[in-house]
């Protein structure tokens, strides 16, 4: 009830800010080429709501804890110790103490550092070290004996909402963020979307009527109306933000009005480790908003372009002209053809060194068609088609099987979480559903959309899946394999093989591996 | 042979006659200045064959070794990929004992080098920027026979069995990514040692060693087809003792 209250209140501020600021703004708008106007650039805040309320009708479960319980494949604990040897402290600093600890557990020999008060003592490589600090403790003249246990940087994110985020304990990113935190600001990732909520702006529309679906309700014109937009404040700031281009509008201002976009976006590069919301794969990244979706709402704005296979081809080709490394698409489509245009671009866009990260289409459930826009990617070198697994890392059920699946990674199942999304769905944050599809509901109800609040939702879809191997590809890429077949090349070989050994239709050639790869190869290991 | 001994002895005449000259008495006659220049020359000849090339003393002899080595890494690719040179120099050291024409040489080395993990795709390195450190300590013990044809040049062929410790660290590893194990391998040895002294000598040899399928299963090693840990190295010796 107290959050609801200050929601209200929140809202209420803002919406008066917002009236003065385009009060102020109005005489400076900019009127795009496509029928909008840019109002103001003033910066309205965001407003995070946190997570969607529905996703507290459970008390949340510690997936932290689990993770920490993770062990490796040989049973032993994760980041343990060093074998072949001991820390010992002697109660009795006498030679028949010593003897004696060294007779206890067959060591070889006892060395004291010079900064140190205890010493380290030799063990045999078959020895354990666990069971040999334990036989030492046991004895009289030892005061302390422990295996030589490894410290690792604490790389586990502060995000107060982390602990919901399960898909990336799951592919063990903690420990893959202590070898390449996050990337940096010279890897540009694009996000070929619905746009991403990448800035604040105040932005006049002239509305239409509308039918969400065909034969639906008609949604009335609500006439001229200021819609205010707003960074998503999880994002980090605008800087982050590289060449942004929309072409749908036919401008630079890819505004998502729908909450796709930057639902994936946040997964690749979420601001990470700064106290606020969730985490993201490669959180220092450079974003590239390029908007190739159109959505309702671009509809009833009097928008009549669309995503075809030529808007999306004119994304790729504009991310790879404009110096993108990394290139997702959660997107594609199931009906018609191949789509030699968008193959094309992709080609083109690998051929300019980029990386090209495309889903493998949600119709597991269904006919399983292919995602027609996915289905030339493991013809490519420098391009993966990236099925979901859920939270049991196995596939989820609308993940769409078949020869082109390339790589598996997290993207939710509800089914296998008890039917709960909250349970094994990927959290992200994205405009409030209940202020931007106000068209989701009674015509009666229906009002103008606000895209400057933000709520974090549990998504599934292989969707979700792919912007984790783009952030992991932002991170190799940080960590030196910069040629798109070779990252390609490295994920594939160091994926966690699941289902079916070897290559399969369901994984491909496995759930992606960021520790393992990030790494890399020594001689022997 | 002969060529060389006429001119020898009548040289050695004059000197014996010269000397004789010199130390004996008044010199009766020139005859008999002949017959000590050749008392003198008969009496030289047999040392000189004695230092030609002796035999090795037949009893049991304990040598010290130390050694540099330059060995040409068999994998030489994963090296060079990992460690950015496909050489290590070993530094080393052991025992040797003689007996007669026979050796039996048990010497240890040692390389250490630091370098840094890689990714290969199809012969492409790409250099991941962890810290890697790689020990290797082969010991060898090997068996071999001296020969003689020389008094200051001892010439030698041997092979033995070849025990190596092979130690790789990284940062960032969990438990069992590092590497601590050892490996079985056998080394064929070729060279000559020269003697510098009555207890000093330096030797210079060639080895061979092989220790197959110690890696080559996972790894840079794996990525270049390379499973030997074994390679071609010359080495330098000090020798002292007999």
């Amino acid at each position: 009830m107290t959050r609801s209250i200050r929601w209200r209140r929140a809202t209420a501020a803002c919406t008066a800010l917002g009236a003065v600021a385009l009060m102020v703004a109005a005489p400076f708008g900019r009127q795009t080429d496509t029928g909008r106007q840019l109002l103001g650039e003033a910066a309205l805040p965001a407003i995070d709501r946190g997570i969607a309320p529905e996703a507290f009708a459970e008390e949340p479960i510690d997936r932290t804890r689990r993770a920490e319980q993770a062990v490796d494949a040989d049973g032993t604990p994760r980041g343990s110790y060093e074998r072949g040897t001991v820390l010992v402290k002697f109660r009795d600093d006498t030679v028949t103490a010593r003897q004696e600890a060294l007779r206890a557990v067959r060591g070889d020999r006892l060395a004291r550092p010079s900064y140190a008060d205890f010493e380290v003592m030799a063990l045999p490589d078959s020895a354990d070290p666990a069971d040999a600090a334990a036989a030492l403790e046991a004895l009289p003249g030892v005061e302390y004996a422990q295996p030589r246990y490894r410290q690792h940087a604490m790389a586990k994110p502060t995000d107060p909402f982390y602990s919901f985020q399960w898909n990336f304990p799951a592919i063990d990113m903690e420990r893959a963020w202590d070898i390449q935190p996050g990337a940096t600001s010279n890897v540009v990732v694009a996000v070929i979307d619905s746009g991403v909520a990448f800035r604040n702006a105040v932005v006049r529309y002239t509305t239409r009527a509308f039918r969400v679906d065909a034969g639906g309700p008609v949604y009335p014109s609500l006439g001229t109306i200021d819609v205010p937009f707003a960074a998503a404040n999880d994002l980090g700031d605008t800087a982050r933000f590289v060449a942004p281009r929309d072409f749908i509008w036919g401008d630079n201002l890819p505004f998502d009005l729908e909450g796709h976009g930057t639902h994936v976006a946040g997964t690749i590069g979420q601001a990470t480790n700064n106290g606020v919301g969730v985490a993201g794969m490669a959180y220092n990244v450079k974003i590239m908003p390029v908007k190739v979706i159109s959505d309702v709402w671009d509809d009833a704005f009097g928008n009549n372009a669309v995503g075809t296979d030529d808007v999306v081809a004119q994304g790729v080709r504009y991310a790879a002209d404009n110096g993108a490394h990394v290139i997702n698409m959660s997107i594609g489509r199931e009906n018609g053809g191949a789509s030699p245009a968008v193959e094309a671009a992709v080609r083109y866009a690998v051929s300019k060194g980029a990386f090209v990260v495309i889903s493998a289409g949600n119709d597991g459930d269904g006919l399983n068609r292919p995602n027609r826009s996915a289905e030339f990617a493991a013809s490519i070198e420098g391009c993966v088609a990236v099925a979901a697994v859920g939270r049991n890392l196995d596939r989820s059920f609308y993940s769409t099987r078949g020869s082109y699946v390339e790589l598996a990674a997290p993207g939710g199942d509800s089914r296998a979480s008890g039917g709960s999304l909250r349970e094994g769905g990927i959290l992200q944050q994205m405009v409030d559903q209940d202020l931007a599809a106000t068209w989701d509901g009674p015509v009666a109800l229906f009002k103008a959309p606000r895209f400057d609040v933000f709520q974090y939702y549990f998504v599934q879809g292989t969707s979700m899946a792919a912007p984790h191997v783009s952030g992991f590809a932002a991170l190799l890429r940080q960590q030196g394999i910069t040629n798109p077949a070779a990252i390609e090349a490295a994920m594939k070989q160091f994926a966690t093989d699941r289902g079916a050994r070897g290559r399969d239709d369901d994984y491909g050639y496995g759930i992606i591996n960021p520790r393992a790869t990030l790494r890399g190869l020594g001689i022997a290991r | 042979m002969r060529r060389l001994t006429c001119p020898l002895a009548l040289a050695l005449c004059l000197t014996g006659a010269v000397q004789a000259s010199a130390q004996a008495d008044p010199p009766s006659t020139f005859a008999a200045s002949l017959a000590a220049a050749a008392q003198t020359t008969a009496r030289r000849q047999p040392t000189r064959a004695a230092r030609k090339a002796p035999a090795y003393p037949d009893g049991l002899e304990i040598r010290g070794v130390a050694m540099v080595a330059q060995n040409w890494l068999a994998a030489g690719s994963t090296f060079q990929a990992v460690l950015g040179t496909s050489q290590a120099t070993e530094f080393g050291g052991g025992l040797s004992l003689t007996q007669g024409s026979y050796f039996i040489d048990v010497t240890a080395r040692r390389f250490a080098k630091d370098g840094e993990r890689v990714f290969v795709q199809n012969g492409q390195v790409y250099q991941l920027g962890i810290p890697t450190s790689v020990t290797m300590t082969p010991i060898d013990v090997s068996v071999g026979y001296r020969f003689r044809p020389f008094r200051r040049l001892r010439p030698y062929v041997g092979g033995g069995y070849t025990r190596l410790k092979y130690e790789e660290s990284a940062d960032f590893a969990a438990s069992g990514d590092d590497v601590s194990e050892s490996f079985n391998g056998f080394h064929v040895v070729g060279g000559g040692e020269w003697r510098l002294a009555r207890f000093v000598g330096i030797a210079a040899e060639a080895a061979w060693t092989r220790i197959g399928k110690a890696i080559g299963d996972a790894g840079a090693s794996k990525a270049f087809g390379e499973d030997d840990l074994g390679g071609t190295s010359a080495r330098l010796k000090i020798v002292i003792g007999r």
